[in-house]
C-alpha cells in the first residue's frame, strides 16, 4: 500500500510540475483594457513575443495583474 | 597558478615537527578564584571548541605551534582571549564578571587577533545581538552597526551602505568567500541570510590591501556560528512570525562534533506578504519569499584544519513601484488588500556558494588556502510572464592563499598573500533586454604586510599590487578589452592600555569601473531607470585616514572614530533630465574628487548600581565635499541610535530573561543631488522581551513591537522614496526558538 501511495505522490508531483501555466491576457487601447482570453504554454509565449494582431495593427499584450 | 602551487609545495614540505596534542586548562572567576563551569572554550586558529566541566577544567586538541589563541565565553563574564603556548603546563584563564566587552577576536583583518590589538578599526557584532529586536532581513540587522545603513527596495531587497557608499564599493564575504551577486544594481540584494551565521565584522573604508579591487567603502565579513563542543550534538529550531507582513520565517540547524570531524546542516524558509503602511494600506507587490540550504563539514589533520562549506538560496521578490497608469500618484502604489501570490514585476535569484578553506600550522608559521566558487542567477520579469526582461548568470571562481610567518614569535609577523578571481557573466538568449554584455573578468593580486607589536603597541604596514583584465563580448565578437592596475598601501598603529586604546591608520584602495558603468545602454526596470554608460571612465582611487580613541572605565566605554575618505574620479549616476518611454534617464559621469568625512561616536554605560542594565548610544555622521559643491545622491543622514537592555536574574523554570528598547533618530537630509528628493527626520521606537523556559529542551520566546508609535516615515536611502512610499508601520512579532 505504501508503494502505491509513493508512486501516486510522485506521479502527482510530476504532473503538477508539468502543468502548463495559463494567464488571462489583454492589450491596451485608448486607455481601456481589451480582454483577449486565456492563453497557456507555447501559445502564451508566442502571444507575448509576437503581440496580438487586429487587422493591420499588432498590439503588445499584458498577461499579468497589476 | 604556478606560483600558488610552488608556495603550497614549499609550505607542505617545511620540516614542521608538530603533531596535534591535547592541551588542558582551567577557567577561574577573576574576583573570587572559584572555577567557572560551562564556559565555551574556543581555539581561534582551528575553530575547535569544548565546554568546561564542573571544576572549570577543559581539554582541547591543538596543533603544537609556538602560540595559539584560546577564547573563553561564559554567561555573565567578559569574553577573554589569551595567547597560550604549548609548554605542557595547564592553561589558566581568569574571567572578569561582565561589565563591558571590547575584546572580541576578529578574523577579517590580516590576522586573527583581539580587536584591541588591531591597528585597523573593525566593528564586530554577534548576529544574535543585532537581532535582539527582530530584523526583516540581514541588511536591516547590520544597519544597526554605527556607520552602516541599508538601502532597501521594500522588505525583500536590502543592501548595506558603509560610510555613505554602496553597491560595487562594498565587498561582502562569507567565511572568506567573496560574494558576487550583481551588487552593482540597487535592486539586487546581498544573497545571504542569517541562517547559521554567528557574527559580522565590518571594515569601514578602503580595504584593498587584503581584499583587492572594489572595497572603497568597506568590507562586510560574515562568519558562521562555531561548531558545537566536541562530543556534542544540537538541533536548533527558530520560528519568527511578523504581523505587518503576516510573514513567517523558519530556520532549522543541526550541529554535531566528533573528535576529528564536525558538521552543520540547516535549512530555512521565509514567506512575507505585502507590508502594511502606517495608514493601514499595503505596499503593492512588496511580497517576497526565500528558501535556503546550508552545510558545513570541518575536519582536522594532525597539523591542519579544513572547512568545506556550501550554501544555496533562492529568493522571489516582488518589485513595488510599478504601474501602467500614466497619471500615477503615490496612492497608485498602495492597495487595500494584502496579497502574497506572485505577480509581475518580480525578481528570481538563485545563489550557490561553495568554498574549501584550509589552514596548515607550522611552529612559527601558518598557511591558509581557500578555493571557492559562487554562482548567481538573476531573472527579472517585468512586462511578460514568459519572456524575462533580464536573465543573467554570474559565475565566479576564486582562490586566496595567505602565508603568515612569525620569525620572532608573536612579536613580529609577516603576512604575504596571493588572490585571484575569474568571473563570467552571461546573458540568456530569451531575455528581452541586455543591460550589460557578456563578459569575462580576471583579477590577480599579490600583497605583503608586516606587523610588529609589544604588549602596548602594534604597528602594521603593507603594500599590494592588483591587475584586472576586463573582456566584454557579444556573439563571440569583442566589444571591449581593457586592463586596469592598482598599487595600494596601508599602515596603522594602535596603542592600548587597560583604560585607553588609540588607533590611527591610513589605507588606500582602487576600483576599476564596472561593465554597467562602461557599457550600459538600456532599461533597468528594477531600479526604475534608463541607464547610459561611458566607455572612457577611469578607475577610482581612495585614500582614507581613520582615527579611533576608546576610553574604557569600569562601567563606561567612550568611542570616538572620525575619518576622511577621499576618492578620485568618483563615478556616479547623473540624471539627464528627460525620460525614455516614461522612465527617467541617467548617465554614468565622473566627479574629479569627492571627500567623504564624518565620525562614529559611541557610549556604552553599565552602571555599578544596576549591574543588569546596559545603555548604549551611537551617533553616526557622514558628509561630503566636492570641488564644485555638487551633492552626492543617497547620502545617509546623521543618526542617533540608543539601546537600553536589562537582563533579569532568576531560577524559575519559566522566566523573563531580557528586555530591550531601541530608539532611532534619523535626521532630515537636505543635501541632495540634482533631481533627488530630500527626506524628513523621524523617530523610531522598538522594544522586545525575551522569556526562557528551562525544560528538557531550552526554549526561548521573544515578543516584540517595531515602530511602536506607527510613525510614517520615508527613509532617505529607500529606493521607494521617489514614489513617496513610507516604510512599514507597526509590526508585532513573536519568535520561538528551541535547542535539543
Amino acid at each position: 500500500m505504501n508503494k502505491v501511495i509513493c508512486v501516486f505522490a510522485i506521479f502527482s508531483l510530476f504532473t503538477a510540475a508539468c502543468k502548463k501555466k495559463c494567464h488571462e491576457c489583454h492589450y491596451d487601447l485608448n486607455g481601456a483594457e481589451i480582454e483577449i482570453g486565456e492563453y497557456c504554454g507555447d501559445d502564451l509565449e508566442a502571444l507575448e513575443a509576437g503581440g496580438f494582431a487586429v487587422g493591420d495593427t499588432t498590439y503588445e499584450v499584458h498577461c499579468h495583474e497589476h | 597558478m604556478k606560483s600558488i602551487f610552488a608556495l603550497l609545495a614549499i609550505v607542505l614540505c617545511l620540516p614542521i615537527l608538530v603533531v596535534a596534542q591535547k592541551v588542558e586548562g582551567v577557567v577561574y572567576d577573576a574576583n573570587d578564584t572559584s572555577p567557572v563551569p560551562f564556559v565555551s572554550v574556543y581555539l581561534t586558529e582551528t575553530d575547535e571548541s569544548c565546554t568546561t566541566d564542573s571544576a572549570g577544567r577543559f581539554f582541547l586538541r591543538a596543533p603544537e605551534i609556538a602560540a595559539f589563541h584560546v577564547r573563553c565565553v561564559a554567561l555573565g563574564y567578559e569574553t577573554a582571549t589569551i595567547l597560550a603556548t604549548v609548554d605542557n603546563q595547564p592553561i589558566v584563564v581568569r574571567l572578569l564578571p561582565k561589565h563591558l566587552d571590547l575584546h572580541e577576536v576578529t578574523v577579517s583583518g590580516a590576522l586573527s587577533q583581539a580587536q584591541s590589538e588591531n591597528p585597523f578599526h573593525i566593528e564586530s557584532r554577534k548576529i544574535d545581538d543585532l537581532t535582539a529586536i527582530a530584523a526583516m532581513n540581514l541588511g536591516e540587522a547590520i544597519s544597526r552597526i554605527p556607520g552602516v545603513y541599508q538601502s532597501s527596495l521594500g522588505n525583500g531587497i536590502a543592501k548595506p551602505v558603509v560610510r555613505g557608499m554602496q553597491g560595487m564599493r562594498v565587498v561582502t564575504l562569507l567565511n572568506g568567500l567573496r560574494i558576487e551577486s550583481q551588487q552593482w544594481g540597487g535592486d539586487h540584494g546581498m544573497g545571504i541570510t542569517d541562517l547559521g551565521l554567528g557574527n559580522v565584522e565590518v571594515i569601514k573604508g578602503p580595504a584593498s590591501l587584503l581584499y583587492g579591487a572594489d572595497a572603497l567603502a568597506g568590507v562586510i565579513y560574515f562568519n558562521d556560528l562555531p561548531h558545537v563542543p566536541t562530543g556534542k550534538r544540537e538541533l536548533e529550531s527558530k520560528t519568527l512570525f511578523q504581523s505587518n507582513t503576516m510573514g513567517v520565517t523558519q530556520r532549522f540547524m543541526y550541529r554535531e562534533a566528533r573528535e576529528k570531524i564536525r558538521w552543520q546542516i540547516g535549512a530555512g524558509y521565509g514567506n512575507h506578504a505585502d507590508f502594511q503602511l502606517p495608514n493601514g494600506r499595503y505596499a503593492q507587490n512588496s511580497r517576497f519569499n526565500e528558501a535556503i540550504l546550508k552545510s558545513v563539514l570541518s575536519f582536522n589533520g594532525k597539523r591542519s584544519v579544513h572547512h568545506l562549506r556550501y550554501t544555496f538560496s533562492h529568493t522571489t521578490t516582488g518589485i513595488p513601484g510599478h504601474t501602467h497608469d500614466s497619471t500615477a500618484t503615490p496612492e497608485s502604489f498602495q492597495v487595500e488588500t494584502q496579497r502574497r501570490t506572485y505577480t509581475l514585476p518580480a525578481q528570481f535569484f538563485n545563489n550557490h556558494f561553495i568554498s574549501f578553506d584550509n589552514k596548515w600550522f607550522g611552529e612559527r608559521s601558518e598557511f591558509q588556502f581557500l578555493a571557492g566558487a559562487t554562482s548567481n542567477r538573476l531573472i527579472e520579469y517585468d512586462e511578460k510572464v514568459t519572456i524575462p526582461s533580464l536573465s543573467m548568470s554570474l559565475t565566479n571562481a576564486l582562490y586566496n592563499a595567505k602565508f603568515v610567518a612569525r620569525p620572532l614569535g608573536d612579536k613580529w609577523k609577516i603576512i604575504a598573500g596571493l588572490q585571484g578571481m575569474h568571473q563570467w557573466n552571461l546573458n540568456a538568449e530569451n531575455a528581452s533586454d541586455r543591460l550589460v554584455p557578456d563578459s569575462r573578468t580576471s583579477d590577480q593580486g599579490v600583497y605583503v604586510t608586516t606587523q610588529y607589536g609589544n604588549p602596548r603597541w602594534n604597528l602594521q604596514a603593507g603594500v599590494r599590487y592588483d591587475i584586472r583584465v576586463l573582456h566584454a563580448f557579444n556573439s563571440g565578437e569583442t566589444l571591449f578589452n581593457r586592463t586596469y592596475q592598482g598599487l595600494n598601501a596601508s599602515a596603522g598603529a594602535v596603542y592600548h592600555t587597560e583604560w585607553v586604546t588609540f588607533r590611527a591608520s591610513y589605507s588606500s584602495g582602487y576600483r576599476a569601473p564596472h561593465l554597467t558603468e562602461l557599457l550600459s545602454n538600456g532599461f533597468h526596470h528594477g531600479a526604475l531607470r534608463y541607464e547610459v554608460g561611458d566607455i572612457h571612465l577611469k578607475p577610482e582611487y581612495a585614500r582614507q585616514a581613520d582615527v579611533t580613541l576608546e576610553l574604557t572605565g569600569d562601567h563606561v566605554v567612550l568611542v570616538y572614530n572620525p575619518f576622511v575618505n577621499v576618492i578620485s574620479d568618483y563615478i556616479y549616476l547623473q540624471p539627464l533630465g528627460y525620460d525614455v518611454d516614461g522612465i527617467p534617464a541617467f548617465a554614468y559621469s565622473v566627479l574629479p574628487e569627492v571627500a567623504f568625512l564624518g565620525n562614529d561616536v559611541g557610549v556604552h554605560y553599565h552602571p555599578h548600581f544596576a549591574h543588569n542594565l546596559h545603555f548604549e548610544s551611537t551617533w553616526s555622521y557622514i558628509d561630503t565635499r566636492t570641488p564644485n559643491d555638487s551633492s552626492i545622491s543617497l547620502l545617509p543622514p546623521q543618526r542617533i541610535q540608543t539601546t537600553l537592555k536589562y537582563s533579569f536574574e532568576g531560577r524559575h523554570k519559566f522566566r523573563l530573561r531580557e528586555m530591550n528598547v531601541m530608539h532611532t533618530f534619523m535626521d532630515a537630509q537636505r543635501k541632495v543631488a540634482f533631481l533627488e528628493s530630500p527626506s524628513e527626520s523621524y523617530n523610531l521606537l522598538d522594544a522586545s522581551m525575551a522569556f526562557e523556559l528551562n525544560a528538557k529542551q531550552n526554549w526561548e520566546f521573544r515578543l516584540g513591537v517595531k515602530n511602536i508609535l506607527n510613525e510614517r516615515f520615508i527613509d532617505h536611502l529607500s529606493r521607494l522614496k521617489n514614489i513617496e512610499m513610507p516604510a512599514p508601520g507597526r509590526n508585532f512579532y513573536l519568535s520561538i526558538q528551541f535547542k535539543i
